[in-house]
């Protein structure tokens, strides 16, 4: 950083916080308004049953990971992953979208006027999720994506659980809103205005620090690829899975992530930014297989300390759990906002990330959704958080095994 | 000549948690499974884990009783405060709390005749145990007691850069070349070993291999200190010009490590801050090295364009 100032690059420092500024937004935006508030507006406030809300996500998931599958593949034909300016335009369009998503959602007021509000939801989500990953390549060097990634998560999960006391609709719907109109002019004016700054931005994804991720140096087979894809689908699996129970347990959210008291909020969210700051520094210096080991294995133990809480009836909650929780969350996310641009070029990344987000991130959340409903009605919270104990087990143990399994010598060996 | 090279080593390395040692008596009764029937005075606190158990009427508890799992029914005295954390309690009519009465889970089966001398708090409420003050000690005192820490950690140093050289400069240069990743990597293993080890021993059956995990991780840090020490001992010999031989040169940077580490401690507020940062770089740069019998390089270190 301190080499950057001394060379008076402000183009670059710009354009890495840009890259920030609006993955953090989205971020927020994701985890507040899509993932929280969409719940409280469909029982809340249009009265729906809970199995139905949580069908209409589990569909608002798959439909989005359709979107992004398809526009990725549009965007890698075209090849806008080497069009710094296209992929602003077609943020500022996201944006434009999103804006007057939540603007009308105020007048969302029957169940067929929900699904067709989610499935412009979904387009959104879908166009944003390959545009703004591949700015990455754009904006961000190999050598700093830990870091970006880091400050990503660690922005948007302190403001998500440090600010957020009460998960309704209605607050996230104007923080968003506020947020969203902020963004709107400063995203149209660099989308469509000429600077040298845009210039030099729009030629760095033809320098190797850029162009070549971490993961591509010695060649990145299918296999490897899909490797990461089925770890990150685990991983996304096992805490949607989990969490989405947690979600209606008031004991477990009233005593952490929606009690008053300020003062649990605030531990919470400076876990995260030191957990995201951490998996920052740790990114950048050691091989993935072990951030994937600690991400399983904070998880299962996550889940094991709520078995053994379930089981002594206790009538308060032990803050280790969420802590450890949160740990876990900043980690896994942290490596989403960084590999797939690292297992990339500029030429394929709208793709790569599409195929990562989509297949890892949406279809566990699909998936999840559905049997957490189902299991819901037919298991007990015991039961459900030990079998979540389990596959986080499973996963962990299952890395284990192929890590003595012979690989081949590259980065991710 | 191996052997006992190792077990001199591990022997010497076990002395240093003499620094850990306990400044009082404290008794403490256990019960995890089974049916019993205690009466008569018992010293120290009840912990009970498990089982079935009656105290009976003529039975005082001199200390105090915490219930995580089980069934108690209190028929006879506790002098200190009962908490309730799991399973059944029963206070019969003859029963009396001296102390306060801390529920935060498990259930409560109380009678009219029962007497609780303090107050009744639930849930977040608890307030935490206080905890056994240290006699008060001099400046002096203080000072000395430091100083001999100093000069143990000091010794072990020595040893060990006599014994396991490339160990400890592996361990050194870990955490201080890579600082930030050795602090970060030690503030999760501190973290989540400290959450597993705490969870183990909830099971009873694996609270050894708690204590194992405990005496690991508290030897972890030592040696962390001590490779950063010898570290700092080098970049003494540098600075002033006369260099020491790699024995001295650990003995003396690890003694003037510790001592001004304890200073720094001494600071209200920061200083506990900086205790715990010193900690996990020490934590950190020992987990990446293993002990100090590999060599840390970081993925990313050769072969990224800058």
């Amino acid at each position: 950083m301190i080499e950057i100032l001394k060379s008076r690059n402000f183009s670059f420092l710009f354009g890495f916080f840009l890259f920030v500024g609006m993955m953090s937004s989205g971020y927020y935006y994701n985890l507040t308004f899509v993932q929280l508030g969409l719940e409280d507006l469909g029982t809340r406030l249009l009265g729906l049953s809970a199995a139905s809300v949580a069908r209409d996500m589990a569909l608002l998931a798959l439909l989005t990971c359709v979107i992004a599958l398809a526009f990725g593949r549009w965007m890698t034909r075209q090849g806008w992953g080497r069009q710094f300016r296209r992929k602003l335009q077609l943020s500022f369009g996201v944006l434009v979208l999103q804006s007057a998503l939540t603007f009308i959602s105020a007048w969302v007021n029957s169940e067929a006027a929900f699904l067709f509000w989610l499935a412009g939801v979904s387009l959104a989500l879908g166009v944003g999720v390959p545009v703004m990953f591949s700015l990455t390549t754009d904006l961000v060097p190999v050598r700093w994506r830990g870091w970006a990634a880091a400050l990503v998560t660690a922005l948007a999960y302190f403001v998500a659980a440090a600010f957020s006391d009460e998960w309704r609709f209605e607050t996230f719907r104007q923080i968003s809103l506020l947020l969203l109109l902020a963004g709107l002019p400063a995203i149209g004016l660099l989308a469509f205005l000429r600077h040298s700054w845009l210039d030099a931005l729009s030629a760095q994804h033809l320098r190797p620090e850029f162009a070549i991720g971490r993961f591509t140096r010695g060649g990145v087979s299918r296999k490897q690829f899909f490797g990461f894809i089925i770890a990150m689908f685990g991983i996304y699996f096992v805490d949607s899975l989990g969490f989405l129970r947690l979600l209606k347990t008031p004991l477990y959210m009233e005593s952490a992530w929606q009690s008053p008291d300020f003062d649990i909020r605030l531990f919470i969210a400076i876990t995260h930014v030191i957990g995201a700051m951490a998996a920052g520094a740790l990114y950048t210096s050691l091989r993935l297989r072990p951030l994937f080991l600690w991400v399983f294995g904070i998880f299962a133990l996550t889940h094991l300390q709520y078995s053994f809480h379930i089981r002594v009836e206790a009538e308060s909650g032990v803050l280790s759990m969420p802590m450890l929780y949160a740990l876990a969350v900043s980690i896994y996310t942290v490596l989403n906002f960084a590999i797939w641009a690292d297992l990339s070029t500029p030429d394929t990344i709208p793709f790569n990330a599409a195929l990562g987000v989509a297949l890892s991130g949406w279809t566990a959340t699909f998936l999840s959704t559905g049997l957490a409903i189902a299991w819901g009605e037919q298991l007990s919270l015991d039961r459900h958080i030990q079998i979540v104990d389990s596959l986080a087990m499973l996963f962990f143990l299952a890395l284990l095994v192929f890590a003595f399994l012979p690989t081949r010598k590259t980065e991710t060996a | 000549m191996k052997t006992n090279r190792l077990l001199l080593l591990l022997a010497s390395l076990s002395l240093l948690l003499t620094a850990c040692g306990a400044n009082g008596l404290y008794q403490v009764t256990l019960i995890t499974d089974g049916e019993h029937q205690l009466t008569g005075a018992y010293p120290g606190d009840l912990l009970m884990l498990g089982g079935d158990a009656t105290l009976a009427p003529d039975a005082s508890l001199q200390g105090s009783l915490h219930l995580v799992s089980g069934q108690l029914d209190l028929q006879g005295q506790v002098l200190g405060d009962v908490t309730l954390l799991g399973g059944d309690l029963t206070l019969s009519p003859s029963a009396r709390l001296g102390g306060n009465l801390n529920l935060g889970g498990g259930t409560l089966h109380p009678s009219p005749g029962s007497l609780i001398e303090g107050r009744t708090h639930t849930g977040s409420g608890i307030p935490f145990p206080d905890l056994p003050e240290q006699n008060s000690t001099s400046l002096g005192g203080t000072l000395l007691r430091n100083l001999l820490n100093s000069l143990l950690l000091g010794l072990s140093a020595a040893f060990l850069t006599r014994y396991f050289p490339r160990g400890i400069a592996r361990v050194g240069e870990a955490a201080s070349r890579h600082m930030l990743v050795s602090a970060s990597i030690g503030l999760l293993v501190g973290v989540v070993g400290i959450s597993l080890l705490v969870t183990m021993a909830y099971t009873i059956l694996l609270i050894p291999v708690s204590l194992l995990g405990l005496f690991v991780l508290g030897l972890a840090v030592v040696f962390g200190w001590i490779g950063l020490g010898t570290t700092a001992g080098r970049l003494i010999g540098r600075v002033s010009n006369r260099p020491l031989s790699p024995v001295k040169s650990a003995f003396v940077g690890t003694l003037v490590f510790v001592l001004v580490l304890e200073l720094l401690a001494s600071i209200p507020l920061v200083g506990g801050l900086l205790g715990i940062i010193v900690a996990a770089i020490g934590l950190g740069a020992v987990s990446l090295t293993r002990f100090g019998w590999q060599t840390f390089v970081p993925a990313t270190e050769t072969g990224l364009p800058n």
